[in-house]
């Protein structure tokens, strides 16, 4: 062994010439909040990473003619002014891989949860969107187990749905909601945080845990203690992450929660590095930001593997307003919209979806036809319900049509909300609105109404279980599924 | 005045110092120089001129054949 | 009569009231009693004939299916022979595969337990050699501190200044 030792060492000695190391550099001249000047350092590139003295990184995002700004990644290490800065040639970049799936890591691939990422490929954080030759449409239901959604609002695999609201609304809840129901259909799913509290980020991990969902989840965090190079980097990185898996002909969920701190902290990190301020003090490119991230989400052809990537980026509004700059801007990127309200919330609609507001521009291409059959006039039922209802609120004598109306409309509200974690199935969905729109629950008065359809599910799971096992395994309503699911209550 | 900054090992010797000077100013057009002391980097010297570094310590050559042991 | 040298004055009229009443009474009989004696038993006769014809049809046919079944058995014998046969070789089969199966586990656990003990080997090789490394450029450090001549600093210089880097020579 000593023999083998020396003969190693000795073979390396001998083949190893020494050469002169030459790389550019620059100094920083100012730093501060995360943010480093440095000058000098010709040959510097966007986005490339940048080793400080002293051993901590930074990411060159603001090039001029004399040198760049960058942002530091780890700001354990002291930068100081003065300090040698040297490019090392690449760009920011994480880990990819199936190591991934089940752990919690940083935007730069450090793992949060216990032993490090073992992996051989590395993608950039900023890679280029799929083009357009390499995209098909979107033909896939991606169902969420939400009543409300996934027969007024259905998702497509390869879409992006933005799920936008004031706060404590159940934004998030939607999302995990989301990620839960991918349990068993072969979706990786990645939470990606950012800016959030890390409680909050914890019982999001203890939700995914105790549900089984590690299993296919991972989870990307930079939370509100994170520098803002970090917040901005979280939601590229968790992109980068899911493309590996795109690429390879799989389909993968995104969550980004949420874009509106995103933009909080790339606002911080402009105007540190002296950008000029635009509206509301956003930089100018506040739009490509998330325009560049969103746009990588797509559906893939088959001859490029046919994987998709979905989307779910989250934006918090305040008051309601939903045409305040930052909303605006990703209401015009994505692919719709899901509107939680905040009345709606608190009057225990849940969850508070406005149906009236909340679109999917993919629409029914993407929902199975079970649910197409059963779904079709919902929206008009609920937007009839609404207007009557504000009608009715007046206090004048209603015919008995219109209290029929709006019983109906009271009980359908109530059908489409659902506990916190409470999934239904297609067959489950599909059966309900089909019992509902032939009378299985008239005469149901609308506070026995949750109560009547949790009766009603278990008595198909009793009674029928192979017609639910067809719809959920067909994904159609056929007419001796619609006979026996009439048997059922006796009709 | 295009000034290098030339960083030496304490055990560098003036006569050494000043032979890289010559050089330094023959090879690529440096007119004035600025000596300082590292410790670490053992041996050997790093000039520092025009936006780039060039590294002669001992310190990075022991690295790089460290890095290379490492590799196998 | 005169023929039969009988006189008929002398015959007895009492015999000649017998034989007719014999005959009004055979006439009789064979009508009332006769004739539907007759058929009854040619009925019977020919019920009996029915009876025995069937019997020896039923014992025709026990006959053949007593053929029949005895053919059957016999082949019978035949197919439980046959599966019995196609039994034992399934059998020897499937206790060939499992054989097989068993070996191929054995030689796979001995496999991976071979590349187990390697990669154990390999990894306390690299462990053991990160150590000597590090031992080595420790060492190396604290010697080529104190070693280092102005000779060796002029070699760096020209190593440098001789190789193609940066900039030309100026004048």
């Amino acid at each position: 062994m000593a023999t083998e030792m020396s003969a190693f060492l000795r073979k390396k000695i001998e083949s190893f010439s020494v050469k002169p190391v030459v790389y550019d550099y620059g100094t920083v001249s100012r730093v501060g909040d995360g943010v480093a000047r440095v000058v000098g350092l010709p040959g510097r590139r966007y986005g490339e990473l940048l080793q400080f003295e002293g051993g901590a990184f930074g990411m060159a995002i603001d090039l001029e003619e004399d040198g760049a700004g960058a942002v530091l990644l780890n700001t354990g290490n002291a930068v100081s002014v003065g300090s040698r800065v040297h490019g090392t040639g690449h760009v920011c970049d994480v880990p990819v891989g199936e190591s991934l799936i089940g752990r919690v890591v940083d935007p730069i691939g450090r793992a949060l949860d216990g032993a490090d990422i073992e992996s051989d490929t590395y993608y950039p954080v900023e890679r280029p969107a799929p083009d357009l030759v390499s995209r098909r449409a979107v033909d896939t239901p991606l169902m969420t187990g939400m009543i409300s959604i996934d027969s007024l609002v259905p998702i497509g695999r390869g879409q992006r749905e933005l799920i936008i609201g004031d706060r404590q609304t159940g934004k998030t809840t939607v999302a995990l909601d989301a990620i839960l129901n991918q349990k068993g259909k072969d979706v990786i799913c990645i939470y990606c945080a950012v800016g959030q509290k890390a409680s909050t980020v914890s019982a999001v991990l203890d939700t995914l845990r105790a549900n089984g969902a590690m299993a296919y989840s991972i989870v990307v965090a930079a939370t509100a203690s994170d520098s803002p190079a970090m917040q901005y980097l979280s939601p590229y990185a968790a992109c980068a992450i899911g493309e590996y898996f795109m690429e390879r002909g799989r389909d993968v969920l995104v969550v980004y929660d949420d874009l509106s701190k995103h933009a909080v902290a790339y606002r911080a990190m402009s105007l540190l590095l002296r950008r000029s301020p635009g509206r509301e003090a956003y930089p100018g490119d506040i739009f490509y930001l998330h325009s560049r991230l969103l746009e990588r989400a797509a559906c893939l052809s088959r001859e490029r593997g046919g994987g998709t990537l979905t989307a779910l980026p989250i934006i918090e509004t305040k008051g309601g307003n939903i045409s305040a700059y930052i909303p605006t801007n990703v209401i015009s990127i994505t692919d719709g919209q899901i509107y939680l309200e905040s009345e709606l919330f608190h009057n225990g609609v849940r969850p508070a979806v406005n149906t009236g507001l909340s679109v999917s521009r993919v629409g029914r291409a993407a929902q199975p036809q079970a649910m197409r059959k059963v779904s079709s006039s919902l929206r008009i039922e609920l937007a009839q319900y609404r207007e009557m209802a504000v009608f009715s609120r007046f206090g004048s004598d209603l015919d008995a049509s219109t209290r029929k109306m709006l019983e109906s409309g009271e009980r359908l509200t109530i059908l489409l909300t659902q506990g916190k974690n409470e999934l239904y199935s297609l067959a489950e969905q599909t059966a309900l609105l089909f019992l509902f729109k032939n009378g299985g629950f008239d005469g149901v008065s609308p506070k026995q109404m949750r109560l009547a359809a949790a009766e009603m599910l278990m008595k198909l799971h009793v009674m029928c279980p192979d017609t639910l096992e067809e719809i959920d395994r067909t994904g159609d309503l056929s007419d001796e599924a619609k006979r026996a699911l009439l048997e059922c209550i006796g009709a | 005045m295009k000034t290098a900054k030339i960083v030496c090992a304490p055990n560098v010797s003036d006569d050494a110092y000043a032979y890289i000077c010559a050089r330094f100013a023959r090879r690529f057009g440096a007119e004035a120089f600025e000596r300082e002391t590292d410790a670490q980097l053992l041996g050997g010297f790093v000039v520092l001129f025009d936006g780039k570094v060039y590294d002669m310590s001992l310190r990075t050559q022991l690295s790089a054949l460290r890095a290379d042991c490492e590799k196998e | 009569m005169e023929s039969l040298g009988l006189d008929i004055t002398k015959v007895p009229i009492d015999l000649v009231l017998n034989l007719l009443n014999i005959v009004l009474l055979f006439l009789i009989v064979r009508t009332l009693a006769y004739k539907p004696i007759r058929k009854f038993m040619d009925a019977r006769t020919e019920r009996v004939n029915a009876e025995a014809r069937a019997a020896g049809e039923k014992a025709a046919e026990a006959e053949k299916l007593k053929a029949e079944y005895a053919a059957l058995l016999e082949n019978g014998e035949a197919v439980k022979q046959a599966q019995a046969d196609e039994a034992r070789k399934a059998a020897d089969a499937e206790k060939d595969r499992i054989l097989a199966e068993a070996n191929a586990k054995a030689a796979q656990i001995v496999r991976e337990a071979r590349e187990q003990a390697q990669k154990e080997h390999d990894e306390a090789l690299g462990a053991m050699r990160q150590d000597v490394v590090d031992l080595a450029f420790d060492i190396s450090e604290k010697l080529l501190e104190h070693s280092i001549t102005d000779d060796d600093t002029k070699k760096l210089a020209d190593r440098l200044f001789d190789s193609r880097v940066g900039g030309e020579e100026s004048a």
